[in-house]
């Protein structure tokens, strides 16, 4: 190792050739189709007559975002025909149920997939002395709303 | 009368070959990596079009606009229980990219005839123009918390990239010489044929080591902004309640695609779509992105959203809208890659990023040469016989 050592300095001027490496040791791994594996069993929930899975995407805090309030990202899984009955669905962290006008206006929004939307979902400091807890409120095209609820760890995780 | 000596530089041309040197040769295998990938980049449509027949569009009529409509419903039929996510044009020879959101909370991507609707193929690879644009501008490292490592080191380059630039035209004396007489002497020994042609290499390509360098610099500021989260482009606003369909006995129906796309063409004349983005939820526009008469910029410059559930036009963007950060982010692309003509600008960016490349071999073969130590004097004894 010591005799590589006047090598390696002759040649530093190849120093660089590390950082070409780099990219051509991640090409096959980059190249290879997504595996598509089942969905995390996540949280059951029931909002009205529409169940669902709810899990985060990772097991991260929530993190620094563009917004005001560190984000962590929320996947949901529709039942089975559920979808299109749908109008809006949202999420929100609060200690208490929050208003309708409330969820309408700084709830995240589910979006993209129609059966496993996704919500970026910020988490805003709660008031002293009490436990944060994730609301999901739905909305269906017949005008009616459901709102439900589940208990977050300190991590943002759901607690069960 | 007395002599006015002539004027001494403040620091000697040796200083300013000294730091052409210093700020390349340690980077010279990474810096011809980056000129051969971007190379490849800017031309990685016509690659492909060269090499994968399956995905050849079939060649439109006059005045055709692609099917958006009939091509997701195509992909949609191919990947049973998917929804839309959106149809990306990159250029009219190639099959439309339609990218479905698949029942498992992934994306899959269907290539699709622009004219026939037939399906091509379906991946959840990701496709060989985006493989190569990651190997240039991020060296395929993960992105993580909105930042990539290779992002930085790739647009770090811009600065030795700029200075060895500055310097290089300094140690060059009256460098204007190489576009009037060019000299390439192949016979006259190899350290004068590098030589030759890394000067030559050097000037013939300077307006692209420029234009690369400084769109290279945005590109680290850009950097610089995305991993700070501060938000500089303009996505559209969500539709406002009222013009949402509610309390209705049943789901109700959006107006089609290509009803969204005709809106949009009549309201932003001269769009050419590139990105046609599904709504992402019932208080989410038709959004269409894509260039538009000014060509320098870049396909997200100019952008229609349409209302799925009025067919109204919600509002539009194009450059003169623009804050200066989007002006610059619509700009740097176009510039680093070549877009900016068509085919025949990337061409032009592709082969002097050839050129650009032999510059880097070139520059460290020459530095080699001049710092190999010297061989050890010849003593009196060998120097008798």
């Amino acid at each position: 190792m010591i005799r590589l050592l006047p090598l390696l300095w002759r040649n530093r001027c190849h120093w660089a050739v590390f950082l070409v490496l780099i990219p051509l040791a991640l090409l096959p791994e980059t190249v290879r189709p997504l595996p598509a594996g089942p969905l995390p069993d996540g949280t059951a929930v029931q909002a009205g007559p529409w169940s669902a899975r709810l899990w985060p995407l990772d097991d991260t805090p929530p993190q620094t975002a563009e917004g005001p309030y560190p984000e962590k990202e929320f996947f949901l899984h529709w039942c089975d025909g559920c979808a299109p009955a749908i109008r809006q669905a949202r999420l929100l962290v609060a200690p208490t149920p929050p208003a309708d006008s409330t969820l309408r206006a700084e709830g995240a929004i589910l979006h993209g997939g129609v059966t496993t939307p996704s919500a970026h979902l910020p988490f805003p400091p709660q008031p002293p002395g009490t436990t944060p807890r994730l609301w999901l409120w739905v909305e269906g095209w017949d005008g009616q709303t459901h709102l439900t609820s589940l208990p977050l760890t300190a991590t943002g995780q759901p607690a069960n | 009368m007395p002599v006015t000596p002539p004027r001494r530089p403040v620091l000697p041309p040796r200083f300013w070959f000294q730091l052409h040197g210093w700020v390349t040769w340690p980077l010279w295998v990474f810096l011809a990596f980056l000129f051969l990938t971007g190379s490849l980049a800017a031309v990685s449509n016509e690659v492909v079009w060269l090499l994968d027949p399956a995905v050849r569009a079939t060649p439109a009529p006059d005045g055709q606009t692609p099917a958006y409509g009939a091509a997701m419903e195509a992909a949609l039929a191919a990947v049973p229980g998917s929804s839309p996510d959106y149809i990306r044009q990159r250029t009219g020879f190639l099959a439309l990219e339609v990218v479905l959101w698949t029942p498992g909370g992934m994306t899959a991507t269907v290539l699709v005839d622009p004219v026939t609707a037939e399906v091509r193929r379906i991946t959840t690879a990701p496709l060989f123009q985006d493989v190569v644009r990651g190997l240039h501008s991020w060296l395929l490292l993960p992105w993580q918390d909105d930042y990539s490592l290779g992002y930085y080191a790739v647009s770090l380059t811009a600065l030795p990239l700029l200075v060895a630039m500055g310097t290089g035209l300094v140690v060059y004396k009256r460098f204007w010489r190489g576009y009037l007489t060019p000299r390439l002497r192949v016979t006259q020994g190899s350290r004068i044929f590098w030589g030759d042609l890394h000067r030559l290499a050097g000037i013939w390509s300077l307006w692209l080591l420029a234009l690369t360098g400084i769109t290279a610099l945005w590109f680290l500021v850009q950097a610089i902004l995305w991993h700070s989260h501060t938000a500089y482009l303009s996505e559209p606003p969500d539709l406002a309640e009222h013009t949402v369909p509610a309390q209705v006995s049943a789901p109700p129906a959006r107006i089609s695609a290509d009803a969204a796309f005709a809106a949009a063409q009549a309201a932003l004349p001269g769009l050419r779509v590139q990105w046609f983005v599904w709504p992402e939820h019932a208080l989410s526009p038709y959004a269409l992105w894509g260039t538009g008469p000014n060509p320098l910029y870049n396909s997200f410059s100019y952008g229609a959203f349409v209302n799925p559930w009025t067919g109204a036009v919600d509002s539009t963007r194009s450059p003169q809208d623009h804050t200066v950060l989007q002006t610059l982010d619509g700009l740097a692309d176009p510039l680093h890659y070549g877009t900016v003509g068509g085919i025949t600008t990337r061409i032009i960016w592709a082969v002097f990023g050839l050129i650009l490349t032999a510059l880097s071999v070139s520059g460290m073969i020459l530095w080699r040469r001049r710092t190999a130590p010297k061989p050890a004097p010849l003593s009196r004894k060998e120097t008798r016989s």
